[in-house]
């Protein structure tokens, strides 16, 4: 039998992901144990997972390198992949917003000269550009983007909200909803037709899975 | 400082011998197949006016990620980014009164530009047949038939060709009923394969519960004649019901070609080249994470270019093949070349001479420019892994060299009259 690999965003998601992949009974013992491992198998079912930066899953399954994948939402949109989108894992909710200080409201929405930091440039053009149609100058941070307004870098900001915590503790307030986020299963093109009973039946365990326990 | 001229551009790259040997092979025996059904290479040229790829009719690809540039009148180029729609202006154009199918094939290569640091390439080698002014599913079978069969020819054998069919995807379309707007949104989202929007939007949407059955499940409408049965009862548009029996009869005559064990019907492709309008086909193996193969009918395109005239066909991605064809096949690696010629200079006339008997019989013999050195041409002949040198002493005397695997260097000191010479026995 072929290794069924999978990528998975490092940190809480990829714990997340673990339990799942457990409760619907494939477990990856290995995976458990301390170690500077970057792959782990379970020979007997076939199973390969990996830890990669969150950005990079969707490119590791695109080219095939992994099979599928587990990624936020932001990340899909951001890299703007050729891959199947299969599953809503309903994990990590939170947002993509426009923030910024409550006085920049105004010129949010008059302005023809607006600056917008934010992590996700692409998300932010495709907002800015294609649904609002308002010209916008994008300037590309690598974190703390919530400095870039206080600190008059930026206007507003576009990125990741969850409980607004650190939005509230700078003076920022949400502007505008983007789109909800979440956690979702995606899948290699090729994976999906070469191994589609495979793979369809791990997504539709762990679509009954979530539907069970969220009742 | 970047030394610009060490480098090739992003998304472009030499071929080395020992690849550029594989692609051979695979253009070859590909060559062999296309030729056995009685197709006719034709070339289109690398550039042309961008009107013939930037028609919106005439593909998905946008001006965005073609070459573009200008001719000294200030017209518009693009560098071919589809390979389809120039053999469609030739159709149209110079067979504009032919009632006949025409059977075209191609090998060229196609550009696209792409996103920085994806690891996409921006030259695609393609090899791909055209059959134009043939509609049914005869004419689709051959097709589909030869691009199996171009496929198994080089070598590659775990291979899956899925197919699918603009008209029934547009007919359970219409079936939902839903405005225009939303039927955009939908297919979008599914030729985007983003089966989590799909789910969002018909579950918000109005339509009714078989429909909204049909769409859930198309992911999973993927297999052989069975899965035509099984849709067969999630749909009552009688455009669709008809587009499965038309689907069905085709899957009879591939069985007649015998390559059914390789083809599944997946009833949930989307065209994502807008000019598809009947079956489309791609084919998948394992290896490299894109399709190898691409086709479907497109029955609108030639009539862009003012002949009304169905077509079918399909390009093979000839990189991606020659990925997996290299690790299947190391023999497709070889060099054919497997012996060599050298001498003392009071052999330089006779070892000319023989040379080039061997060469005009079809033997690949190289010439050595070592002059006057056994050892140094035996040190030569292991780096090249040649099997066999012949050394000219002088006009007579040779010294006959082998490179065994299982005895290593055999020597033989030959008269030139042993030699098997080729054609000898015609003098």
């Amino acid at each position: 039998m072929r290794y069924l690999t999978f990528a998975l965003a490092k940190g809480r998601l990829a714990e997340q992901t673990m339990g799942l992949l457990e409760r619907i009974g494939m477990p990856c013992e290995e995976m458990k144990e301390k170690s500077r491992k970057l792959i782990f198998v379970n020979e007997e079912l076939g199973l390969k997972i990996f830890l990669a930066k969150t950005s990079d899953v969707p490119t590791y399954v695109e080219h095939g390198a992994a099979d599928i994948g587990v990624v936020g939402k932001d990340t899909i949109m951001e890299e703007n992949r050729n891959i199947y989108e299969m599953l809503d894992l309903e994990l990590g909710k939170c947002k993509m917003a426009v923030a910024g200080l409550p006085e920049s409201k105004e010129k949010l929405e008059h302005s023809h000269s607006l600056t917008v930091a934010t992590k996700y440039p692409n998300i932010a053009r495709d907002y800015f550009y294609n649904k609002k149609h308002q010209t916008v100058e994008i300037v590309k941070l690598n974190g703390s983007v919530e400095l870039a307004p206080i600190v008059g870098l930026s206007d507003v900001i576009v990125d990741i909200v969850e409980s607004g915590a650190t939005l509230r503790e700078n003076g920022l307030v949400v502007l505008e909803d983007i789109c909800p986020l979440s956690a979702r299963v995606i899948v290699n093109r090729v994976s999906m037709k070469m191994e589609h009973e495979r793979i369809m039946e791990v997504i539709d365990k762990i679509r009954n899975l979530i539907k069970e326990e969220n009742k | 400082m970047l030394d610009f001229k060490l480098h090739t551009p992003i998304g472009v790259n030499d071929l080395l011998p020992e690849e550029a040997r594989v692609k051979k092979t695979v253009c070859r025996n590909i060559e062999k197949i296309f030729e056995g059904y009685g197709y006719n290479e034709v070339e289109s040229p690398m550039f042309e006016y961008i009107e013939v790829f930037s028609d919106e009719k005439m593909g998905s690809i946008s001006p965005k990620q073609m070459f573009r540039f200008f001719d000294k009148d200030g017209n518009q180029l693009a560098l071919r980014s589809d390979m389809t729609p120039p053999i469609a202006r030739i159709a149209a154009t110079a067979y504009q009164k032919s009632e006949r199918p025409l059977r075209f094939c191609y090998f060229g290569n196609a550009f696209r530009d792409s996103v920085s640091y994806q690891g996409k390439k921006c030259e695609f080698a393609q090899a791909g047949i055209e059959l134009i002014g043939a509609y049914g599913a005869d004419a689709d079978a051959e097709v589909i038939a030869m691009a199996v069969k171009s496929i198994l020819s080089s070598g590659i054998k775990e291979f899956k060709l899925n197919i699918g069919e603009v008209k029934f995807f547009n007919a359970i379309l219409a079936e939902t009923g839903l405005d225009r707007e939303t039927v955009e949104q939908l297919k979008d989202v599914i030729a985007h394969r983003n089966y989590v929007g799909m789910e969002k939007l018909i579950e918000s949407s109005e339509m009714n519960e078989s429909t909204r059955t049909l769409f859930n499940e198309l992911p999973k409408l993927v297999g052989g004649k069975k899965i035509i049965d099984y849709t067969r009862k999630l749909t009552k548009s009688a455009e669709a019901l008809k587009a499965l029996d038309e689907m069905e009869n085709l899957y009879d005559i591939l069985v007649m070609h015998g390559v059914e064990k390789y083809v599944s019907f997946d009833l949930s492709m989307v065209n994502q080249l807008n000019y598809y309008t009947g079956i489309i086909f791609r084919g998948y193996t394992y290896g490299t994470g894109y399709s190898i193969v691409d086709g479907g009918r497109y029955d609108n395109l030639v009539s862009q270019f003012g002949k009304k005239t169905p077509a079918v066909g399909f390009g093979i991605k000839i990189d991606e093949v020659v990925k997996v064809a290299a690790k299947e096949n190391p023999s497709f690696a070889e060099n054919p070349t497997k012996a060599m010629i050298a001498f003392d200079t009071r052999g330089r006339k006779a070892a000319v001479e023989t040379a080039q008997l061997y060469r005009n019989a079809g033997i690949n013999i190289e010439s050595s420019f070592i002059t006057g050195n056994l050892d140094k041409n035996i040190e030569y002949m292991k780096e090249m892994n040649y099997e066999s040198l012949l050394y000219f002493k002088d006009g007579e005397n040779i010294t006959y060299v082998r490179n065994t695997e299982e005895y290593g260097i055999i020597k033989a000191d030959i008269k030139k009259s042993d030699l098997a010479l080729p054609g000898k026995e015609e003098k």
